[in-house]
């Protein structure tokens, strides 16, 4: 037998017979086994959508993500060791002194290695495959067993990933001789992976991303991103170029890790053990020692002592720890890490944001985290072992020191250790914020979020890992105990287990606003952190007691020695400890439970499917219309107090006799202290869920109108298991009609809309809207089962010196003691749909004055003082949307356009009737860098948002199918517009393409069915970024004018109409109108139907005519394809279609107009100048899958 | 005159079976006292327990006053300990590591423990090399540094298990002569299985094996148990079977090519035989031998 299969059967021997791998291999079988059938498969996994169990996605990505996780470890532990385990035990000399020749030796120690752990990591595909056999699966959602998908991830992701791995770190630890560097190695693969992933976001670099990433996991991602939910269930095995590559590169990158090993490994006793002893002078002559007795010198005693050897010591292992070399190089790379992310973060979606204090807080949150996580982890090993590992625990353990010591102090060094990267990253990020030229840094909050949201959190995992370590006493279960923790601190939200006070560290959410500081999360945050500290604080004292101490070490033997110490002194504290971590305990309990509700996300559910089945029988019962609210709304932000009182109109516009009334809340925390129906008796109350039946003494007849009296109240006492609420804030309250409003009849939007859920509750199958052509559903709007059209009038009160605002016009203003009043009244009818806002606000007016001279408009912006960044844009565009709409489609119906900024608890902004919520992090602080032709999402926001008081609050569509291509697309197109007039139309091919991106990898995330345009359910990537894109397309094809003449045709038509209201087919007829007969068939692939292209440029060729004119031509391919709602393509032929060819030089159209074309074919055009690129549809007007293909460089020839 | 240790059937049996200590009793008054004994014998488990590093399963152990497995505290006050198989932190320097260890023990106030330190390291030579790294030093000077440590606080028990193993002999005459000066006014507890160690240094030794004490005593007076007692032979390497068989063989060592052999008798075994003059090396063997075959019969 040759030498390498001697070495290579030993190896494979010797770890067969390794118990830590078959540990591995139990664990890869059992976290691929549960994951798969625990809960239906966990999130992320599986178990979303349509998305099958064990679709060969799920499988693929569960197998790479786990094989990463594991591989590291896994990696380090066994294959990085092959050749340096056996210097470390000394014996290398032994194999040396054989005939033993060093390439055998190595590849065979390298290959016996990486095999085995293959192998047991190979138990992911079997845990994987086995589990989703189990019969208690949910059977409708599997597909049928394959094996494919397994090979796939075993063989293209699963087990390059290993070797890459397995050669890198064996290849590190090998030449340096030292396991550390391979440590070292690995980190700096993550900083590659991390890297990568500021250019995934990108989308001129995800190229870059997909090729880079060492684990091929943003590869896969890539290749998969545009998947739909057809394709995700069926498609086994992608193969992409950039898969190619990726595998390719890395793969090559380990095979020349490992032949510079086999050619520069030494093959001679490594350097340590020939590091030569120094001889100290003097030791040759027999010097005879100083004979005089010892010196005395004081003896420290109790305290003084104490503190001297508590001070050595934290000196010590601080001076230890921070010398350490993985410390530098985790202390670098995570400086680098978060240098990356500060750019990631402020750079997203091709807009800039300036790098306010609170983002960078978040950055340094996000991309420390991890660095943290290994220093914890990795050094309470390090340390717990440190004494052990340089053999000088004799010493230590009998010196007189109190075991207490050495466990505090190798804390104290853990957590100054982690303090430091925390302040390695804060400088790095405030560098950062001054090389970009923001200087308003916010250096206490940097200290504040640090020390009392940061590490807090880190202490009780770092002494979780001390505790482990100390306790279990061997390192690498003690790691694998603190793998087990996190595993279950994510793995008990996702299966229902919300509350904090089970889950070690577990702490609630806290999201800083600049408007509002921690505002209503510090309070839960604080009471949490006290109670984990003071658990984190019995672990300490646990560990103390289990300190091992001399040689003694049998579990039984170190019992009897804790029940010894526990005697002295410490069974006082450890009781007096966990007397007051329980107290604190029962004091979160009584807070969270009772003072407040905690409702897991499954009783939450359970009760929306209450709700369902105990009144969905309602439905549709004649009710009476709101017609006039007038609200008396007391505001007490900073008691976070609120009390809205109203009076209510509502009239019997049904045609027949009522004679009850069905009163519903969305929110079961709003207090009813009041509800008056005159002649009313309540007959069935919901209590949980907020459904009230009254019966009503006189019947009301049609045409009959009842003035309601209503006082809803809501308070806060406590605080809860985690802050959900944040409508009623210190500064920045934000409440809606929604909830502080009665309701009439059952409200079908709350129910359960995620179909597995209905159907683990046994709910029917849902439609998710009404179907077009119901024209029961047409008598309203998508805002309100209950109201459309009302008159409006509000009273608000609020803090002195707070403003408040509620849709109308402010028709008084005065003060009542400590509170400021303000009265709106508006003067024409608006939907039932708004807004109260109260904050410490700066405003910022301005006029505008329409072109014609009609009246003029105010133009508001109440802003957060220190927020006042983009203010001046705000207005522009505002003022740009105006100028435009009251242009194109109709007059304005207000006198005045208000913005008003809300904290960043929610990062969207609305429009109420003249007025429009915005929230902070949206836009406020964005930064757009428009020399580098950035999306200027102020602009777009502010644009869109206007364009709604016209495309939902002039016309509004019935609550069906479409409704929102009325509301959301013809926004989006208005937007699109303000726009191109304010930065021309060079300013939205960027645009586009994200609008691109996002729809086509969305749709891939859809649930239940895509939707056509047309018929579109309330589906964001269809409304907003299919809608973008097929409106500048018609645009394109058919001209803006035909187009907004098609607009302003239906607008007038529906303006302010009463129901039935209108639906998106009767726009459609509008737009075929304006479309000539030769592009129906596009308006019928935009709107009727989903429809994909692969256009591509194949070649294309310019040549020099003598007359000094280009003839170029263009071979390209045309190909479409329509998809179902499950994203099943059917490709179809192409006939008589008008697609954009175009000739470039550079960024520069020289030619671009429309051909027809008959499927696959050659351009051949005559240009004037020399074309650098040319291509098909080049300006991507139609879908097309694969965007970057539609142009090609040309090829100059003779 | 320093408090006397004393050991009262000490037993201990550890978790896969060995009884490492079965029943052992002395009584170390200050001055040096030698542990000889065999590879196994229980040496180590004895001065870790007197240590206070693992606790026995029964006895007591007092240092004077002290029960020293109640107040182990109080012991490692006044301990001084060489382990025999320790490391050092490679990448520290002598200086740092004797102060730290120095800070540890409570020795002297910060001002005093500069001195201390520095008359330590010149007692055991290092001075010269206190700034070098841990990790480059010799076996003889990191068991220099070893004695160091103990010495800090100027200790009241001192134990020393194994110091002489793989040092060279003028490492070893330095150790020793480091050890006499001290050992006069405290215990001195030289656990070792190198018979000449406790020759020359000892005033009072015990043998240990199998974990029972075998031989307690004056080295002096136990050579004289041996007085007229001990003869020698050389015979051919051949004949050693033999000769085991016959007579009573205290022990056999290679002597230029032919095998010496000592022999235990009251009269002289044989003609051929000469009186040999009797060595602690023949009261180690002589001991356990007659322990072998007390135990074989």
């Amino acid at each position: 037998m040759s030498q390498f299969g001697v070495v290579l059967r030993f190896e494979l021997a010797f770890r067969r017979n390794s118990i830590p791998l078959w540990i591995f291999a139990g664990l890869c079988f059992l976290v691929a086994f549960l994951s798969i059938t625990i809960d239906q498969g966990m999130t992320p996994f599986g178990g979303r959508g349509a998305i099958a169990i064990n679709a060969p996605v799920v499988v693929t990505e569960m197998m790479l993500v786990y094989c990463v996780l594991l591989g590291f470890p896994i990696v380090t532990g066994f294959v990085a060791t092959a050749v340096i385990r056996d210097q470390e035990l000394g014996m290398q000399s032994l194999f040396m002194a054989t005939p033993l020749r060093k390439i055998p030796y190595l590849a065979g120690r390298f290959s016996g290695s990486f095999l085995a752990t293959s192998l047991a990591v190979a138990m992911l595909a079997a845990g994987t495959a086995f589990g989703s056999l189990m019969p208690w699966l949910d059977h409708e959602r599997l597909v049928p067993f394959s094996l494919a998908p397994y090979g796939y991830a075993l063989g293209v992701l699963v087990v390059p990933n290993l070797f890459f791995l397995g050669s890198v770190t064996f290849a590190v630890a090998t030449l340096t001789g030292r396991q550390i560097y391979a440590y070292v190695a690995l980190l700096g693969l993550l900083v590659v992976y991390s890297v990568s992933s500021a250019f995934i976001d990108d989308l001129d670099h995800d190229f870059i991303a997909a090729v880079i990433d060492p684990f091929a996991m943003r590869t896969y991602g890539f290749a998969i991103r545009y998947w739909t939910t057809a394709e995700m269930n069926s498609v086994a095995a992608p193969w992409t170029p950039e898969l190619a590559i990726n595998r390719l590169l890395w793969v090559g990158v380990s095979v020349a890790a490992l032949l510079i090993t086999a050619v520069r490994a030494p093959w001679a006793l490594s350097s340590r053990e020939r590091r030569t002893k120094i001889d100290p002078p003097g030791t040759s002559e027999s010097t005879t020692p100083v004979a005089s007795p010892l010196p005395s010198s004081t003896a420290l005693t109790g305290l003084r002592h104490a503190r001297e050897a508590f001070l050595a010591q934290t000196r010590f292992e601080i001076r230890g720890l921070l010398r350490s070399i993985p410390f530098v190089v985790i202390a670098l790379f995570c400086i680098g890490n978060v240098l990356a992310a500060s750019f990631g973060f402020i750079e997203q979606l091709g807009t800039e944001t300036l790098p306010v204090t609170h983002l960078m807080v978040d950055v340094i949150a996000g991309a420390t985290a991890l660095f943290v996580l290994i220093v914890l982890v990795f050094y309470a090993g390090e340390l717990v072992h440190q004494e052990r590992k340089h053999r000088v625990d004799e010493l230590f353990d009998a010196l007189p020191v109190p075991s207490w010591i050495p466990l505090a102090t190798k804390l104290i060094a853990m957590l100054l250790g982690i303090f430091v990267l925390f302040l390695a990253s804060a400088t790095t990020v405030m560098i950062f914020q001054v090389a970009k030229g923001y200087t308003a840094i916010e250096g206490g909050l940097y200290l504040r979020d640090i020390l009392l949201v940061q590490m807090p959190q880190w202490f009780m995992l770092a002494v979780a890992a001390l505790a482990a370590q100390v306790v279990i006493n061997h390192k690498f279960l003690g790691y694998g105990a603190m793998a087990l923790l996190f595993a279950m601190q994510s793995a008990l939200p996702a299966l229902d287990f919300e509350h904090n006070i089970y889950n070690y560290a577990g702490l609630p959410i806290v999201t800083y606003s600049d408007m509002n500081g921690y505002g209503p999360y510090s309070a839960p945050r604080a009471a949490f952190s006290v109670y984990w500290l003071l658990a984190a604080f019995v672990l300490v004292l646990l560990a103390e007691v289990f300190w091992v101490r001399g040689k003694d070490t049998p579990f039984r033997r170190r019992l009897t020695e804790v029940r010894r110490r526990m005697q002295r002194g410490r069974g006082v504290a450890m009781t007096v400890l966990v007397v007051a971590w329980l107290g604190a305990g029962g004091w979160i309990l009584y807070n969270t439970l009772v003072l407040n509700t905690y409702r897991p996300s499954d009783e939450l559910e359970d009760r929306q499917a209450l709700y369902e089945n105990e009144y969905k029988r309602y439905e549709g019962l004649p009710q009476p219309r709101i017609v006039a609210v007038d609200l008396d709304a007391a505001l007490y932000p900073y008691d976070r107090k609120l009390e809205v009182r109203g009076t209510l109109r509502a009239v019997n516009e049904t045609g027949q006799a009522l004679r009850e009334l069905h009163v519903c809340g969305s929110d079961p925390d709003v207090k009813i202290a009041a509800l008056d129906i005159p002649g009313a008796t309540l007959r069935h109350d919901g209590g949980d869920v907020p459904y009230r039946i009254y019966d009503l003494a006189e019947p009301l007849l049609p045409a009959q109108a009842l003035e309601i009296e209503f006082d809803f109240r809501k308070s806060f006492s406590g605080f809860p298991n985690e802050v959900t609420d944040t409508s009623i804030v210190a500064n920045g309250t934000f409440i809606h009609s929604g909830v502080w409003l009665p309701h009439f009849g059952y409200d079908r939007n709350a129910e359960l809309t995620e179909p597995n859920k209905r159907r683990d509750r046994g709910l029917p199958k849902r439609e998710r809207m009404a179907k077009i052509d119901d024209t029961s559903a047409h008598g309203n709007t998508m805002l309100a089962q209950d109201s459309d059209w009302i008159e409006f009038d509000a009273t608000v009160s609020t803090a002195a010196d707070q403003i408040a605002i509620a849709p109308g016009y402010l028709t008084r203003e005065w003060r009542e003691g400590e509170r400021r009043f303000f009265r709106y009244e508006m003067d024409r009818p608006m939907l039932n749909f708004w807004a109260i806002l109260s904050a410490r606000y700066e405003v910022s007016r301005d006029t505008w004055v329409p072109r014609d001279g009609g009246d003029p408009v105010a133009v508001e912006i109440f802003f957060h003082p220190a927020h006042a960044f983009n203010v001046e844009k705000m207005k522009t565009a505002t003022k740009a949307s105006l100028d435009r709409f009251t242009r194109v489609f109709s007059p304005y119906q207000h006198r005045q356009v208000r913005i008003i900024e809300f904290p960043k608890y929610a990062s969207f902004a609305q429009s109420f009737p003249n007025t429009i919520p915005y929230s902070e992090n949206l836009g406020f602080i964005a930064n757009p860098n428009l020399d580098d032709d950035e999306i200027d999402y102020v602009v777009y926001v502010t644009a869109h948002e206007v364009a709604h008081q016209w495309w939902a609050h002039q016309a509004i569509g019935a609550n069906v199918q479409g409704a929102t291509l009325l509301s959301e697309s013809l926004a989006q197109y208005s937007a699109l517009c303000v726009m191109e007039d304010m930065y021309g139309e060079d300013a939205l091919p960027r645009f586009l393409r994200h609008e691109l991106n996002r729809y086509l990898g969305r749709r891939s995330a859809e649930d239940i069915e895509e939707k056509t345009l047309l018929l579109v359910e309330n589906q964001q990537y269809i409304h907003y970024n299919k809608g973008s894109l097929v409106f500048y397309a018609l645009k394109e094809y058919i001209g803006e004018e035909p187009l907004n003449e098609a607009l302003r045709t239906f607008l007038s038509e529906v303006a302010f109409q009463e129901p039935p209201f209108t639906v998106s087919t009767d726009l459609y007829v509008h737009l075929q109108k304006a479309t000539p007969a030769r592009l129906q068939y596009l308006l019928e692939d935009m709107f009727e139907k989903i429809t994909l292209y692969d256009n591509r440029a194949l070649s294309a060729k310019a040549r020099h005519r003598d007359d000094g004119k280009f003839e170029l031509s263009l071979e390209v391919q045309v190909k479409k394809a329509y998809a179902d709602g499950k994203g099943v393509e059917t490709e179809t032929p192409v006939a008589g279609e008008w697609i954009e060819v175009g000739a470039y030089v550079d960024e520069r159209p020289i030619y671009l107009e429309l051909h027809r074309f008959d499927g696959n074919a050659t351009v051949e055009l005559v240009l004037d100048e020399a074309p650098t690129k040319a291509g098909i549809d080049p300006r991507n007007l139609l879908i097309d899958r694969g965007p970057d293909d539609n142009r090609k460089a040309v090829e100059l020839v003779d | 005159m320093g408090d006397e240790l004393r050991l009262a059937h000490l037993c201990k049996t550890y978790a896969n079976g060995v009884r490492a200590l079965d029943g052992v009793s002395l009584r170390i008054p200050p001055g040096m006292f030698g542990l000889l004994g065999p590879n196994g014998a229980g040496k180590s488990t004895l001065m870790r327990t007197i240590a206070t590093l693992q606790d026995p399963d029964e006895g007591t152990i007092t240092l004077g006053d002290l029960d020293v497995l109640k107040s182990k505290e109080a012991v490692r006050r006044v301990l001084g300990y060489l382990p025999q198989d320790f490391g050092l932190y490679p990448s520290v320097d002598a200086l740092t590591l004797l102060d730290h260890f120095a800070a540890l023990k409570g020795v002297g106030t910060p001002r005093e423990r500069k001195g201390i330190v520095q008359d330590l390291l010149q007692r055991v030579n290092l001075w010269e090399v206190r700034k070098k790294k841990l990790g480059s030093y010799s076996g003889g000077m990191r068991q220099r540094f070893g004695i160091a440590q103990a010495l800090l606080g100027a200790p009241r028990l001192i134990i020393v298990d194994e110091p002489t193993a793989g040092l060279d002999p003028q490492e070893r005459n330095r150790f020793l002569n480091l050890l006499a000066e001290i050992g006069e006014q405290v215990v001195v507890i030289l656990s070792t299985h190198i018979v000449e160690d406790v020759a020359d240094l000892c005033t009072r030794m015990a043998i240990l094996a199998g974990g029972r004490v075998l031989l307690e005593g004056e080295p002096a007076s136990a050579l004289e148990a041996l007085a007229g007692k001990t003869w020698k032979k050389v015979i051919e390497r051949a004949d050693l079977p033999h000769a085991s068989a016959e007579y009573d063989l205290i022990s056999n060592r290679m002597f230029g090519g032919r095998t010496l052999i000592h022999v235990f008798s009251e009269v002289r075994p044989g003609p051929e035989f000469d009186p040999a003059e009797a060595s602690l090396e023949d009261v180690y063997f002589t001991t356990l031998a007659r322990r072998t075959r007390e135990g074989v019969a």
